[in-house]
């Protein structure tokens, strides 16, 4: 085992459980568990959105994607960015004003009723825990590589704890994690973008031309083209991760952190320029692995690229800054998997356990210990199913999780904030339709049976999601929806419906 | 304006054309910028093919384009969103009066 390595893993373990063992003593009522109080900052809160997103597939993925196929790799990270602008003006705001700890709040201020709630929450749910097994997967392989110890003890390592931050520390642990996950990420790669800089003498055209020796796709490594050759799987694509961002639980329930709808904007608005600066960074690094490292190396280490900003590390700095960067790629993936936990935790204990179940007849305490309960359980499911999947490619995951967001819950909570003929029924089939659609073409692609050859299903799932709600509306019988006229009011102001 | 919402029936607002011009307003302008956002990420690539020579420079200023534009509605929707706060605040301390 490399010291360099352990003392950095040993670094942030300690600092996130410092953290952890400060925000148990904030998270005595269920407000303090589910929402941190509505404590953050707007900015704080755009931190934390950004730690919550920016995954390991981003960090280690985008860079690898860059070295291998330029521009495509960069046009992958753009579809990320842009998501924000429909998650700022169109949902955020509402999401902030209607809900309480979950989506399935937010929902529930148009359509009451526990089977409505309990399907949302379902949906939620397995959207989290689709995400959170290749974040798992991958961290287990990552810290294998750290500390040299096997896949499934590495699993156990961040399961725990994930599990510890979230079952100890709830929303305000999760939120400073990911906070200062932010902060490392950032500094982490700003310092490896001045040494590469500072390593070619500033010298751009050096780069450039370097990049395009070593790769043997020449001078079309900066043309488009050259890993998305297929439109109708680049337009799915793009398709998807604009309008998934918009449909995860666990980046939507960061709405509610915050005290008011100023504080919503400024949350999606900083978080966006803190993507958008660590994607740009990005684009200098992926150049910079292919032009310093070479193309041989970077395939000889890894066929998909993913450490290709550890091997230029190696390049630039030595055994110190690959355990600064492994120690980001850490912090970085933990930081995502403590948010996708919390947002299954919350919707299974607020959602299922507490108003479907109990029917809010429970205390205050029993909430609390049971929302506990209920992170250990989702904990432990996701190291058991990441620990299985360890030969499987998983890497589809993340496409699929964006997809069915953009196919389910996206719709869903856009017909219901400004769509006033949008009924129940509608909203039972758009999600219906816009899950099992999503499953079906992933059950019958590449991935699947092979029977379709379209890797990521958006294209279609998410026109048939918005066309299950349409014509789920418009087959049933009109009927007036007062709720809607005092809807528009709080989505818009916050005022009304207490 | 939310501590006040605790308190405040929605209702005279709902009735005020003020405030529902102001909603109209609003509506339409998300509406427009977020669906010319959508097309020009989705289709303008696919002009970009017809460009010849200028294709590659075109596609690079596509991706940076994209930056800029999300960092400037984001900050153009901030200050929107701001003013359109304070219109409601006005129109709803005058019902409140």
């Amino acid at each position: 085992m490399n010291v360099t390595y352990f003392i950095f893993f040993l670094a942030i373990v300690v600092g996130t459980l410092i953290i952890t063992h400060w925000a148990a003593e904030r998270s005595k009522t269920t407000h303090q568990f589910y929402v941190a109080s509505g404590s953050l900052t707007g900015f704080q809160n755009g931190m934390a959105i950004a730690g919550d997103f920016i995954s390991a597939a981003s960090f280690l993925g985008i860079a690898g994607l860059i070295a291998f196929y330029g521009y495509d790799g960069f046009l992958y990270a753009t579809g990320f960015l842009v998501s924000y602008i429909i998650l700022l003006f169109l949902i955020a705001e509402p999401v902030h004003y209607l809900g309480k700890y979950t989506i399935g709040d937010v929902i529930a201020a148009r359509f009451p009723g526990r089977t409505m709630r309990l399907l949302v929450a379902a949906i939620g749910i397995l959207i989290s825990i689709l995400y959170l097994i290749p974040q798992l997967v991958a961290s287990g392989l990552l810290i294998r590589l750290l500390l040299g110890v096997d896949y499934a003890a590495s699993v156990w390592i961040i399961g725990i704890l994930m599990t510890i931050y979230v079952v100890f520390g709830g929303m305000v642990a999760t939120s400073w994690v990911q906070i200062i996950k932010t902060v490392l990420l950032m500094s982490g790669t700003i310092l490896l973008v001045f040494i590469l800089l500072s390593w070619i003498n500033w010298d751009f055209s050096f780069l450039w031309d370097q990049a395009a020796k070593q790769s043997p796709l020449g001078e079309q490594f900066f043309h488009p083209g050259n890993l998305f050759d297929h439109p109708v799987e680049t337009f799915s694509l793009t398709l998807s991760l604009i309008l998934g961002t918009s449909g995860l639980p666990h980046i939507l329930i960061r709405f509610l952190t915050v005290k008011n709808a100023a504080g919503a904007r400024v949350s999606a608005m900083s978080a966006t320029w803190i993507i958008g600066c660590f994607y740009l960074m990005t684009l200098v690094l992926g150049i910079g692995a292919v032009a310093l490292v070479g193309w041989d190396q970077l395939v000889q280490a890894d066929s998909s690229g993913n450490l290709a900003a550890l091997l230029l590390a190696e390049v630039l700095g030595g055994d110190f800054l690959v355990a600064f960067v492994m120690a980001v790629a850490f912090a970085t993936i933990i930081a995502v998997v403590t948010g996708l936990i919390f947002a299954a935790t919350s919707s299974l204990a607020h959602d299922i356990y507490f108003h479907t179940i109990k029917k809010k007849q429970v205390d205050e305490k029993e909430q609390l210990f049971v929302a506990r309960l209920t992170a250990v359980f989702v904990g432990f499911l996701s190291i058991f199913l990441s620990i299985g999947m360890e030969e499987s490619n998983v890497a589809f995951l993340v496409s699929l999780t964006f997809s069915v967001a953009a196919a389910t819950i996206f719709p869903l909570l856009l017909f219901t904030f400004y769509w006033k003929r949008f009924n129940r029924v509608g909203a039972y089939s758009g999600l219906l339709t816009g899950f099992f659609v999503s499953v079906l073409l992933v059950g019958l692609g590449p991935e699947g049976l092979s029977v379709l050859s379209l890797y990521n299903p958006g294209i279609v799932a998410i026109p048939s999601g918005f066309l299950g709600a349409i014509v789920g509306t418009l087959v049933t019988k009109k009927t007036s929806d007062d709720r809607f006229e005092e809807l528009t009011v709080r989505v818009h102001t916050g005022i009304g419906g207490n | 304006m939310e501590e006040k919402a605790e308190t405040y029936s929605y209702h005279s607002l709902q009735q005020d054309q003020a405030f529902r011009r102001l909603l109209r307003r609003k509506s339409l302008f998300r509406l427009v910028i977020t669906s010319c956002l959508l097309v020009f990420y989705l289709f303008f690539p696919l002009l970009l093919t017809n460009l010849g020579e200028l294709f590659v420079m075109f596609s690079w200023i596509y991706l940076f384009s994209l930056f800029i534009f999300t960092w400037l509605l984001g900050y153009i929707y901030w200050r929107y969103a701001k003013a359109f706060e304070q219109k409601v605040q006005e129109l709803y301390d005058e019902n409140a009066r």
